[in-house]
C-alpha cells in the first residue's frame, strides 16, 4: 500500500527548522499524551515498556505485525540444532498486561505531518510523538536478476521465522559431503558478526552429521566482525571446514541461478547445495516511504533525543537508524528503546533529554561451549549529540585466549539472552 | 547532569558523599535520570531490577561497597571479567558511586 504522504512533504520539516526551539516548547499536558511505537522487536518492546514504567499517564500503543516475536538474536542457535524455535519465540502478553495497548497490524503509512500512522486494517493511530523501531527490509533490487521470491529456494533467514526454520532444514537434508554457501552483504546491514556465528553453528552442526561437509561464505566484503576470534575458533574447532572467500577475490555477485543454487561472480562460479542469500538491506519500507530516509537508505537521527533529522515528533531506533557508532544488533536496540522513551517523556514534559551512557554487548557462539563478544560504550557528544564511542572503552575477547574464558563467555551469552528477553517480553 | 570528566573528582569527598544517607540522595537527585538512563543499560545484561537469570551476577540490593568495589576493580584492571573490563572505563568515581546507590537501592519488585 502506498504512503500517503510525499518524501517532499516530509522533507519540509527538514534541517534547522526544529533545532533550537524544541524544547522550549510548550508543555504538553501528560494527561492527555499519547506514544505510538511502530515494530515490537528489541527497540519497540524496550521503548513500550519503558515507557510505562516512567510514564503511567501517557498512553502507549504498540503496533507489531505478528502477534508473536521471533528473535533474530539466538536464532543461528535453532539453525545449528541447539534449539527449538519455540524457545526464541515471544508473545506480548506480558506487554498487554502492563498497560500498553498491542495492535497486531502491519504499519504501512506513517504520516508525521498528521501525526497519524494508517494500518493495513485500515484503521488509523494519531499520537503525540511517534517512536518507529521496524527494523529492515530486504533489497532484493540490489541482486541481479531475482526478487524476494528467492528466499523460498535460497533462504535469508535474516528475519527468524519461518526461514530459519527452512535454512535449517535444507541443511538437514543436505547429501553428504555437501556444500553450503552463506553469502552476506557488504556493510552495513542487521548484525555485523551474524552471518559469521551462523557459519559456525551450521558447521558444529555438520561436523557431527555431516562431517565431509564444507562451508563457503562468499562475501560482500572483505573484512567482518570479529574476524580473528572467528578464525581462530574455526581453526580450533572445525579445522578446514569452512573457507571465507573476502570480496576481493570475487569481485561481486553477476549472476543467481536460484534453482540450480549456483551463483555467478565477476570471478567465477560457486556451486553449492544450501545457498543463505543474506541481501543488501536499508531501513524498513514504512520508514523510506515516511521520508524518514531522506533520500538515502537509513535515517539519521539526533543521537541524544533519537528524533528524526527529517521530520519533528517522530523518533527513530533500532536497525533502521543510523546511531552514531551503535551497531545494528538487538541489543542496541533495546538501549536505545530506553533510552529514547526516557527522552520521550522529558520532551512532553518540556525538558532536554539526559546524556547518559549507552551500551551494546554482543555475544557470539563458534561453538555451543565457545562464545566471544564485543561491547562498546556510547555517549551523545555535546555539541553535535552524535552518539560516539568513547575512547578507551569496547572492543572485542582477547585472542589466543584460554579456553575456560571461551566457555565461561558462552555461558554469559545464554544468561545475556535470558535477560534481555526476560527484561523485554517477560512476565 | 552528567558527572563531568574535565573536571578533578576528589575521591574523599565522593566516600564523604556517600557515606551519610542525606549525601546519597542529595547526589541522587540531581544525577537522577541520567543515572537511569546508564542503569538502563546495565538490566539488559543483569537481568530487570538488576535480578539475573543466568550466569551474570545479581546486582540488584548488592552492598553498595562491593558493587563500588567491583566496579572500580573492573576499572583500574585489578579485577579480571570478560566483560565488564571493557565497559567501565568512562566511569568516573561519582559515576560509579551513584550506579552503586542506585542497584543498591533495587528489589526484585522494583522492576
Amino acid at each position: 500500500m502506498k504512503s500517503s504522504i510525499t518524501r517532499r512533504q516530509a522533507l519540509g520539516f527538514s534541517g534547522a527548522a526544529f533545532t533550537a526551539p524544541l524544547f522550549a516548547a510548550p508543555a504538553k499536558a501528560q494527561g492527555s499524551a499519547s506514544v505510538v511505537v511502530i515494530g515490537g522487536g528489541f527497540g519497540g518492546a524496550a521503548a513500550a515498556r519503558t515507557l510505562r514504567r516512567l510514564a503511567p499517564e501517557v498512553s502507549v500503543t504498540l503496533i507489531t505485525d505478528a502477534a508473536e516475536f521471533v528473535t533474530c538474536p539466538f536464532s543461528n542457535t535453532v539453525i545449528g540444532g541447539l534449539r527449538e524455535l519455540s524457545e526464541i519465540t515471544f508473545s506480548y502478553d506480558a506487554i498487554r498486561a502492563e498497560g500498553v495497548e498491542v495492535l497486531v497490524d502491519a504499519a504501512v503509512a506513517l504520516d508525521p505531518t498528521g501525526q497519524k500512522v494508517r494500518l493495513k486494517s485500515g484503521d488509523e493511530v494519531s499520537f503525540d510523538r511517534a517512536i518507529v523501531s521496524p527494523g529492515i527490509d530486504f533489497r532484493y533490487d540490489a541482486l541481479p536478476g531475482v526478487d524476494e521470491t528467492v528466499s523460498e529456494l535460497l533462504p535469508h533467514a535474516w528475519k527468524a521465522g519461518p526461514q530459519t526454520i527452512l535454512l535449517r532444514d535444507q541443511i538437514r537434508s543436505m547429501r553428504q559431503g555437501g556444500t553450503v554457501i552463506i553469502a552476506p552483504p557488504d556493510n552495513p546491514f542487521r548484525c555485523p558478526p551474524g552471518p559469521y556465528e551462523r557459519a559456525s553453528l551450521i558447521a558444529h552442526y555438520l561436523s557431527q552429521n555431516n562431517p565431509t561437509a564444507k562451508i563457503l561464505i562468499v562475501d560482500g566484503k572483505d573484512k567482518f566482525s570479529k574476524q580473528g576470534l572467528f578464525m581462530e575458533g574455526w581453526e580450533a574447532l572445525y579445522p578446514g571446514m569452512i573457507t571465507f572467500v573476502p570480496f576481493s577475490e570475487h569481485a561481486g555477485i553477476k549472476s543467481i541461478d536460484a534453482a540450480g543454487r549456483k551463483i555467478e561472480t565477476f570471478f567465477g562460479e560457486f556451486e553449492g547445495d544450501v545457498i543463505n542469500l543474506i541481501p543488501p538491506q536499508s531501513a524498513a519500507r514504512i520508514a523510506l516511504d515516511a521520508g524518514l530516509a531522506g533520500d538515502g537508505l537509513w535515517c539519521e537521527i539526533d543521537g541524544l533525543s533519537f528524533e528524526s533529522r527529517e521530520a519533528e515528533n517522530v523518533h527513530v531506533i533500532g536497525d533502521a537508524a543510523i546511531v552514531g557508532d551503535m551497531p545494528k544488533s538487538g541489543f542496541s536496540a533495546s538501549t536505545q528503546g530506553k533510552a529514547c522513551a526516557h527522552a520521550v517523556v522529558a520532551m512532553l514534559a518540556g525538558r532536554e533529554p539526559e546524556r547518559g551512557f549507552l551500551m551494546n554487548t554482543c555475544y557470539s557462539f563458534v561453538g555451543p561451549e565457545y562464545g566471544i563478544s564485543v561491547a562498546g560504550v556510547y555517549q551523545s557528544a555535546s555539541d553535535t549529540n552524535r552518539l560516539a564511542s568513547l575512547p578507551g572503552t569496547g572492543g572485542t575477547s582477547a585472542a589466543g585466549d584460554h579456553p575456560d574464558m571461551r566457555r565461561d563467555e558462552a555461558a554469559f551469552a545464554r544468561g545475556w539472552y535470558a535477560n534481555l528477553t526476560q527484561e523485554l517480553f517477560g512476565a | 547532569m552528567l558527572a563531568s570528566r574535565t573536571k578533578p573528582v576528589h575521591h574523599m569527598a565522593i566516600i564523604a558523599l556517600i557515606a551519610t544517607s542525606a549525601g546519597t540522595q542529595m547526589s541522587l537527585a540531581a544525577s537522577e535520570s541520567m543515572i537511569a538512563v546508564t542503569a538502563e543499560a546495565c538490566t539488559s545484561c543483569h537481568g530487570p531490577a538488576g535480578h539475573s537469570l543466568g550466569e551474570m551476577p545479581t546486582i540488584g540490593g548488592m552492598p553498595q561497597d562491593n558493587l563500588v568495589d567491583a566496579l572500580q576493580g573492573f576499572r583500574d584492571g585489578s579485577r579480571s571479567g570478560t566483560i565488564m573490563n571493557r565497559l567501565v572505563g568512562p566511569l568516573t568515581d561519582e559515576d560509579i558511586a551513584m550506579i552503586a546507590a542506585y542497584f543498591a537501592g533495587l528489589r526484585e519488585a522494583d522492576q
